[in-house]
């Protein structure tokens, strides 16, 4: 039997490629994906383990959540002295830790893929993880080290004279005295790092008389635990200590769990889609096969072999063709990881990775997978293989028996494309939580794709005959042959079609979500803000408050808001955006969609005590209006605020709206994520946005300052490189399925070997040929798209129906899904080169010998 | 009555008239120890409108002989024409364009498209050429071969004999100047068969078509105007018309 097997995957090697082809990409995208984030967690593990190498406590503030506004709040500079006031300890100093940009000539520095611009104080060489690698580190006023990769990068001299630091009081010109290394690394993960002096971090950065940590070390002879202990003893309320261990680890702690809670699932979740669809290649592959080998079965049976026997042989060459795709797809994810940096890196998400890793859990995990997937494709083929009778071994043109189940199987799969839909459905309306609503939507939809690929073979043919209209028209007899071949075996073209359709459609999915994601966004912004001007930093992040200064006093501006928008818990509630504005210039500047009677009267009344809040905020927590509830910060800082009135807003102004200055009560920081402008009516509009644009490039050169549309355009570019980076890993199932085609079409050929013969003895021209094979690969690939396009529609209604409340609308991308369907012909083209080859290559001679 | 010596056409002598002319023709399978010589050195004239059937015992190189006459085989010798044109030196696509214009074929398998209908399947020569059929023509044709009731079933909706006449109307669709079949009642039972060669038999009568058919079976062969013997992949007797009781004595001779 094994012999067999053996000799079957020879005899079909091109066969057994293409088929390991489904497996080793699928398997490849899940070793990459646990390859990558295990060096994506070694990388982070090593910046934090050297940061604390030197030093045996920190102190911080207690957070109760971690903040993007805030990231590192600040406590009394006192608590330094405090610290070192301790018994036991050698050196107690302070850092302040804040964010900042480096500006060079006209130019902002950024950072690499969204990654932080740190600017963190110099401390004492013997606590210092940074090493100067050129020049030294800052030691006066106004000097400045920078790390070796931006250095690097930005082609930056020590002693350059046209370096300056944008602060939160404008862009100071400051002098580059050396180049460092942190720890061990020259990089963290493409963040730009400037070290400053501790007075410069101060003054500059709003922290006079505070910092936002605090290192100690010990004397000899006292344990990390033992000075932490101590230092515990004396700290004032609201600040904590942890030894370096502790710290380090809960920072990596923190990184390890965003990556395994949100990276590492959703790479394999397009690792997932990859073996899904590999799966119904490896599927159709062996149906296929197992169709054409009924005279082998037939004759193995009459050798006594029994039914066993025959499964046997059929799941063992999958057992076989499984570890070997496996174990290349293992190594294919060394390829898959580094490709994915390079993406992430391509599309703005610099991630710091250390060197390659192949974990045992990677290797298990890859070669489990892809065995499981492949063996458990070729069941129900295999099955079919057992009931071959050993007379087929005798009869001219022994067909496959059907399976015992055939006659359920349109009802099975229209039971499971209708429980898939049910799915969908409940994800979406249950209010169940983030995950459990992923995991249901996600099931809903792989039933839904499996419901549509078993009741695809039902439409192959009207749909072949509407996608071979044109085609026959255009290419007469050809475009019949080719059409008439692709509907001769529906359930063929059916499953090589719907293993298209899964990628088209995710694509289609993704596409058409992003678009009403778009559409919505826009439409929030022409709704709601009526000011000409937008102002923000391109990470999204906070810009200095001293910024509004400049605004403020432009001629031709008649009213500006700075607005943040903090995190914060409430109660009821859980997290909310806190959003505060300014109730004078608010009805000016916003049009609310007030709720009942609300109405702009309520901004004047807000007070610090007042808020209104977004219906969805309203219905999810059972607030209405004259209710008191209860706002907690990160700092821990609490407030409680009465209703005054609701509207709705779930894109811009989710949660709750109240004023700066009751934020500023909060101990909320000062500094705005985005500004609005109105200018005076008749103020000349261009004029207006050039001065403050020079302005803010002089002083504030992190701040963008656009118009409406400028930021909308802005944002749609944004959606469109996450979309990016969405299609670029769905390409990989694309790229299978194609592979799909071509396995189907060159079995196919193999079977039509005498036909093939016959056409070219009577007169087909290779040319015709080759066209017959490419027509076939067209209307098979077009099918898969039709398909896989109408499932996107399907899916990217469903959610966006169940999203309405958080305001995403429906858009239908009509040019978009033109494309999609260009390229799915561009696809069928592809697919068919080396068959049609092969095809063309047939001579009618060997054609006619043929078996 | 025997004619023992293979005829040896003159060389020299004009080939106009003839439907199919090889000349000296070899073919040669294989090198060293392995090699078979299939053909050794054949040379036969088909003048237009004459039905012969070659015959021999299993291997003697009957249907390489006919796969190189019709162009779908190259030999490794030797020259052969179709309807005056030497084919030996053809390029794939100018064979083709000549297998269009001047070749039919009868194949023992049927070899019809399962997925055509029947009409689709005869008139297909003439669609993937993209020539125009001549209704008249097609008409005579399937009423022929008997099959008008039938022109819209698939092939898997036809009897056998039935699937080798759509075949056999195939064949003829472009009025070629030579019709080519191995074996073409191969498969056939012997009232279907003997339906096939009235067939074959009347469409020269009639339409003055060449036939070449290669045969096992003697009384196939005693339909045609002339009968050849292969044997090693020589022709060892060259007859006209003969009774199927004379050819199965020639048959036995060789054995
Ligand atoms: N492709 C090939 N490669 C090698 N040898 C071949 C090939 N085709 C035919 N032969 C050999 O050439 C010889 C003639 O074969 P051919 O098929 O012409 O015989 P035939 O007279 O048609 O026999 P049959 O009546 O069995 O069909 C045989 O010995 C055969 O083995
Ligand atoms: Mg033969």
């Amino acid at each position: 039997m094994l012999r067999l097997i053996a000799r079957g995957i020879l005899a079909r090697k091109l066969r057994t490629a293409l088929t390991s082809v489904a497996i080793v990409l699928g398997v490849a995208m899940v070793a990459g994906t646990f390859i990558l984030t295990d060096q994506i967690n070694n990388a982070f593990d090593d910046i934090f383990e050297t940061g604390n190498s030197k030093i045996d406590a920190v102190v911080s503030r207690q957070t109760e959540f971690d903040s993007f506004e805030d990231p590192s709040p600040p406590m009394p500079e006192s608590v330094v002295d405090d610290v070192a006031g301790v018994d036991g300890v050698a050196l107690s100093e302070g850092q302040v830790s804040t964010q900042g940009q480096l500006v060079v000539g006209d130019d902002v520095i950024s950072s690499q893929g969204g990654a932080p611009a740190i600017v963190v104080s110099n401390v004492s060489p013997e606590i210092n993880p940074s090493v100067a690698l050129e020049g030294r580190l800052p030691e006066n006023p106004g000097e400045v080290a920078v790390i070796k990769d931006v250095a690097d990068r930005e082609d930056l001299q020590v002693g350059q004279d046209d370096v300056a630091l944008a602060t939160a009081v404008g862009t100071r010109p400051v002098e580059l005295v050396g180049t460092f290394r942190y720890g061990d690394v020259e990089s963290i993960g493409g963040a730009t790092v400037v070290l400053v002096t501790l007075g410069d971090a101060q003054r500059w950065f709003d922290r006079e008389g505070q910092v936002t940590n605090v290192f100690a070390t010990a004397d000899a002879g006292i344990s990390e635990n033992d000075l932490a202990n101590r230092i515990r003893a004396v700290l004032p309320a609201g600040l904590e200590v942890e030894t370096a261990a502790e710290n380090a680890q809960a920072q990596s702690d923190d990184i390890a769990g965003e990556i395994s809670g949100f990276l590492t699932p959703a790479l394999l979740a397009f690792a997932g889609v990859a073996l899904f669809v590999g799966a119904f290649i490896i599927f159709n592959t062996f149906s296929i096969t197992v169709a054409q080998r009924v005279r082998e079965f037939g004759m193995i049976r009459t050798l006594g072999a029994t039914r066993g026997q025959v499964m046997t042989s059929v799941v063992g060459e999958a057992l076989v063709i499984g570890v070997i795709a496996s174990v290349v797809g293992l190594l294919a994810g060394v390829g898959i990881a580094w490709g994915i940096l390079r993406l992430f890196d391509a599309i703005g998400f610099g991630l710091p990775a250390a060197g390659i890793e192949v974990r045992p859990r990677t290797i298990v995990a890859a070669l489990l997978v892809g065995v499981v997937v492949t063996v458990a494709a070729v069941v129900g083929p295999a099955l079919r293989a057992t009931r071959v009778p050993p007379i087929a071994a005798v009869q001219e043109g022994a067909t496959l028996p059907p399976g015992r189940f055939s006659r359920f199987t349109p009802y099975l799969a229209g039971l499971v494309l209708v429980v898939g839909l049910a799915l969908l459905v409940y994800g979406l309306a249950a209010g169940l939580g983030a995950t459990e609503a992923l995991q249901v939507l996600g099931l809903g939809a792989v039933l839904v794709f499996l419901g549509v690929g078993g009741l695809a073979r039902f439409i192959v043919r009207p749909l072949a005959r509407f996608i071979g209209a044109p085609i026959e028209a255009l290419a007469g007899t050809t475009g019949h042959l080719a059409r008439a071949n692709a509907t001769r075996n529906t359930a063929r073209t059916a499953a090589t079609a719907a293993a298209l359709m899964i990628g088209v459609g995710l694509v289609a999915f993704v596409a058409i979500f992003a678009a009403g994601l778009k559409d919505s966004f826009t439409g929030a912004i022409d709704r709601t803000l009526q000011g000409d001007l937008i102002l923000q930093t391109d990470t999204f992040s906070p810009f200095p408050a001293a910024a509004s200064g400049v605004v403020d006093s432009t001629e031709g501006v008649a009213a500006s808001q700075f607005l943040r928008f903090p995190e914060v818990r409430t109660e009821p509630g859980g997290s909310q955006f806190l959003n505060t504005i300014d109730p004078t210039t608010a009805a000016q500047v916003f049009d609310f969609d007030w709720q009942d009677d609300a109405s702009d009267a309520l901004f004047a009344q807000l007070g610090t005590d007042g808020a209104l809040i977004e219906t969805n905020l309203a219905d999810s927590a059972g607030l209405a209006t004259g209710d008191r509830f209860t706002v907690t910060t990160n700092r821990g800082e609490s407030a409680s605020f009465t209703v005054l009135g609701e509207y709705r807003d779930p894109v811009l102004f989710t949660g709750i709206t109240v004023t700066g200055a009751a934020a500023d009560g909060l101990d909320i920081p000062g500094d705005p994520s985005v500004g609005v402008v109105l200018f005076d009516e008749g103020a000349d509009g261009d004029a207006v946005k050039q001065e403050i644009t020079d302005r803010m490039d002089a002083d504030f050169p992190t701040v963008q300052v656009q118009s409406n549309a400028e930021f909308k355009e802005e944002f749609e570019g944004q959606i469109d490189q996450l979309l990016a980076l969405l299609y670029a890993l769905l390409a990989i199932s694309l790229i299978i399925s194609l592979f799909g085609i071509v396995n189907a079409l060159v079995l196919s050929i193999y079977e039509r070997t005498r036909e093939i013969g016959m056409l070219r003895a009577i007169g087909t021209t290779r040319r015709q040929m080759r066209a017959i094979v490419r027509y076939e690969s067209i209307i098979t690939a077009v099918i898969g798209g039709v398909l896989g396009i109408g499932i996107g529609i399907l899916f990217a209604w469903v959610l966006a129906r169940g999203l309405e409340d958080q305001g995403i609308g429906f858009t239908l991308p009509v040019g978009t899904l033109v494309v999609f369907l260009v390229l799915a012909i561009v696809a069928g083209v592809l697919a068919a080169v080396l068959p049609a080859r092969r095809a063309a290559k047939l001579k009618p001679l060997d054609a006619l010998h043929f078996e | 009555m025997t004619s023992p010596t293979p005829p040896s056409p003159d060389g020299a002598a004009p080939r106009d008239g003839l439907a199919v002319s090889a000349r000296d023709v070899t073919k040669r399978y294989g090198s060293g120890d392995a090699k078979v010589d299939a053909l050794r050195g054949v040379s036969v004239d088909f003048p237009r409108g004459q039905f012969a059937a070659v015959m021999g015992p299993s291997g003697s190189g009957k249907s390489t002989l006919m796969n190189i006459l019709a162009g779908l085989d190259t030999p490794t010798s030797g020259s052969v024409m179709i309807d005056g044109t030497e084919i030996t030196t053809l390029k794939d696509r100018q064979l083709t364009m000549l297998r269009r214009e001047k070749v039919g074929f009868v194949f023992q398998f049927f070899n019809l498209l399962p997925m055509l209908t029947a009409e689709e399947n005869l008139e297909l020569p003439m669609s993937i050429a993209g020539r125009k059929i001549d209704p008249e023509w097609e008409k005579e044709l399937v009423g022929a071969v008997g099959l008008d009731d039938r022109r819209r079933h698939r092939p898997s909706e036809l009897s056998g004999g039935q699937q080798q006449r759509v075949a056999l109307a195939r064949g003829l669709i472009s009025r070629p100047a030579v019709l080519f079949a191995d074996e073409p009642t191969g498969n056939l039972d012997s009232a279907t068969s003997e339906e096939m060669l009235r067939l074959l038999r009347r469409s020269v009568d009639e339409f003055g078509q060449t036939i070449v058919m290669v045969t096992h079976d003697g009384r196939a062969a005693a339909s045609a105007d002339r009968v050849l013997f292969l044997r090693d992949g020589e022709i060892v007797e060259d007859h006209g018309h003969l009774e199927a009781d004379a050819i199965y004595d020639v048959v036995k001779s060789l054995e």
